[in-house]
């Protein structure tokens, strides 16, 4: 029964889907005039699939409400603006994207340390409350230590940007799979569940929480590097935007959290109804449109787009079965 | 040595003793029962014994070695697994992965291969195997609570704390229940079974420890208990012994 040929078929989805979209994503910057238009759009596309990922790999299996997103990535922006100044780059990119990951990785763990131990709401305010604290340390340490109020970064080219975006966002993919596959992904599911029962069940509650929301914390914080060289100037107002802690969860929550590919697909949609609205008439209803559909999903779509589009699947074999059996 | 033993256990709620001075020991292979009326602070001794809560004075010990301090995960990995007398399963999870956890995440001595084995076995051996794949959430609170009983033995505890397991059960379904805790004893896990059912209790249990506002006031064989004068009184005299079956 395990080598049927179901499992396999099923193995081939699981890996031929993502790969045909892969090789699609490396060839986006090669579509002729489309493609410079293309590849910043494809861009933001990435930076909000990795966030929502990110976000959705931590609470949507533990139900911690985790508000922290911008923190982590606007400590990735500072990485970029000590480590890749405009007037000389210290390091190679790739290790300014390893210690915006790392220092994420460190601070989300001292943070987890600390405040998974919070339920509920008050682990979401202090989240929030974090972003908060590192803008106002950030701004404090450059205006009145350093006398500055934003450091510029060098410009990296549409196509690097791009593809280190792809590289995190494969990484990000293969780490959210296999925390799921693994033990672990069903520890943190126990653990969302009844976290009680979980640690008289064996299972090292604090210490999974602690390790899954630093490392999504790391993926966050990569993300923030790579923006980083695109915006060029780096200020505690665009690193440490509380946007970027509630966009992506709620783009994450839109597409439903049950499956992997729920956060990438609200991520898509939602990043493209930006695009359309900001740079139309419609600029400031923006918010307003993206939270009447975000109240609809919670209230119509529990599990979110891919809950609907299972549904429906499920829907439509099912009437295939009960035709093939009756016929 | 005993198996699992406590000196002086006490904890407070504010100003109420909910387990006061208790000392009590358990054998390797028994079945003890821990009874006594509500609030007398038999789930609380659990907890204080699964290190949900921490004994303020009072020190447990498992095989020998003090365990109050620890982390309950590791209580559990030591070999002291539990239920909940409301019951926690893992709602939106099947039967089986409720039962997985515990094999996963258990006592860690044995090799970590394939767990299905041993979880399809356990979920045979409390009567689920019809209903493994469904979630937890929609499963009966009797068949929830034997999911507890799987996950737990899933972890290979030497000892198994049963609170309230057969409350609320139908005449037949407390039957099947009481042959479940024989065939747990003869898996060799030893057994601490909060209880209000006296069928079960006197039936099962090789002795009894019985709670009073915190406090331990009696201690024995069930014959023993059920001629105690002490325990009739604050206890077995309250309730109609006769006609508590549910
Ligand atoms: N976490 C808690 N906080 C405050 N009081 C508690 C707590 N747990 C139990 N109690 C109190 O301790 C006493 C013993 O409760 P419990 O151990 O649940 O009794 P039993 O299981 O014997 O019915 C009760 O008075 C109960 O209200
Ligand atoms: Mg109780």
């Amino acid at each position: 029964m395990n080598l049927s040929n179901i499992s396999w078929r099923k193995l081939g989805l699981n890996a031929g889907v993502p790969l045909v979209i892969l090789i699609a994503l490396i060839f986006v910057p090669f579509y002729g005039s489309w493609a410079d238009y293309g590849i910043t759009l494809f861009s933001l596309f990435l930076v909000y699939i990795i966030l929502a990922v990110a976000w959705a790999m931590f609470t949507g299996s533990t139900g911690y409400l985790s508000l922290a997103t911008a923190a982590f990535y606007g400590i990735g922006f500072y990485a970029a603006a000590l480590l890749y100044p405009a007037e000389g780059a210290l390091v190679p990119l790739f290790v300014v994207v390893l210690v915006g990951a790392a220092v994420s990785f460190v601070l989300a763990f001292i943070v987890g340390a600390i405040t998974l131990r919070l339920k509920g709401i008050y682990f979401a305010m202090f989240t929030l409350g974090l972003v908060l604290l590192m803008y106002q340390v950030v701004n404090y340490w450059l205006i009145s230590v350093l006398g500055i109020r934003g450091i510029v970064v060098a410009l990296e080219s549409n196509e690097v940007i791009y593809y280190y975006l792809v590289g995190i966002l494969v990484v990000s993919i293969l780490v959210a799979y296999f925390i799921k596959r693994s033990k672990w992904g069903l520890a943190l599911r126990s653990i969302g569940d009844n976290e009680e029962a979980a640690a008289h069940t064996g299972v090292n509650v604090t210490m999974i929480k602690i390790l899954v929301f630093a490392i999504s914390a790391a993926l966050m914080g990569a993300v923030g590097v790579i923006v980083a060289t695109k915006t060029t100037y780096v200020d505690a107002n665009t690193a440490f935007n509380p946007m970027i802690s509630f966009s992506p969860a709620l783009m994450a929550i839109f597409g439903g959290m049950g499956n992997l590919y729920g956060p990438a697909i609200g991520a898509t949609i939602f990043t493209y109804i930006q695009e359309i609205l900001q740079t139309g008439s419609l600029k400031n209803y923006y918010m307003l449109i993206f939270g009447l559909i975000l109240i609809a999903t919670i209230l119509y779509l529990p599990s979110g787009m891919m809950g609907l589009i299972q549904n429906l699947w499920n829907r439509i074999k099912g009437a295939r079965r009960r035709a093939l059996t009756r016929g | 040595m005993h198996l699992l033993e406590g000196k002086g256990v006490t904890i407070h709620f504010g100003g109420l003793a909910a387990v006061s001075d208790v000392d009590f020991y358990v054998d390797k292979g028994e079945v003890v029962g821990l009874i006594g009326p509500n609030g007398a602070g038999k789930t609380t001794l659990f907890n204080l014994i699964s290190a949900a809560l921490q004994p303020k004075p009072g020190e447990i010990f498992f095989k020998g070695k003090k365990i109050s301090g620890m982390a309950p995960f590791k209580i559990c990995r030591l070999g002291i697994a539990r239920t909940f007398q409301t019951v926690k399963v893992f709602s939106n999870l099947p039967v089986i992965d409720n039962v997985r956890i515990g094999a996963l995440f258990g006592a860690q001595k044995r090799l970590k291969g394939n767990v299905n084995p041993e979880v399809n076995e356990l979920i045979k051996f409390v009567g689920l195997t019809e209903v493994a794949n469904t979630p937890a959430r929609d499963l009966t609170l009797a068949y929830q609570k034997r999911i507890e009983v799987a996950r737990a033995l899933a972890t290979k505890p030497e000892v198994l704390l049963l609170d309230e397991m057969m409350a609320g059960l139908n005449p037949t379904e407390l039957t099947e229940s009481m042959e479940l805790v024989k065939k747990i004893q003869q898996r060799g896990v030893t057994v601490v079974m909060i209880e209000h059912v006296m069928r079960a209790i006197m039936g099962i249990c090789d002795r009894i420890i019985v709670l009073d506002y915190g406090k331990k006031i009696a201690e024995g064989t069930p014959k023993e208990i059920a001629g105690s004068k002490t325990v009739i009184e604050v206890y077995l005299g309250v309730t109609n012994v006769g006609s508590k079956k549910a």
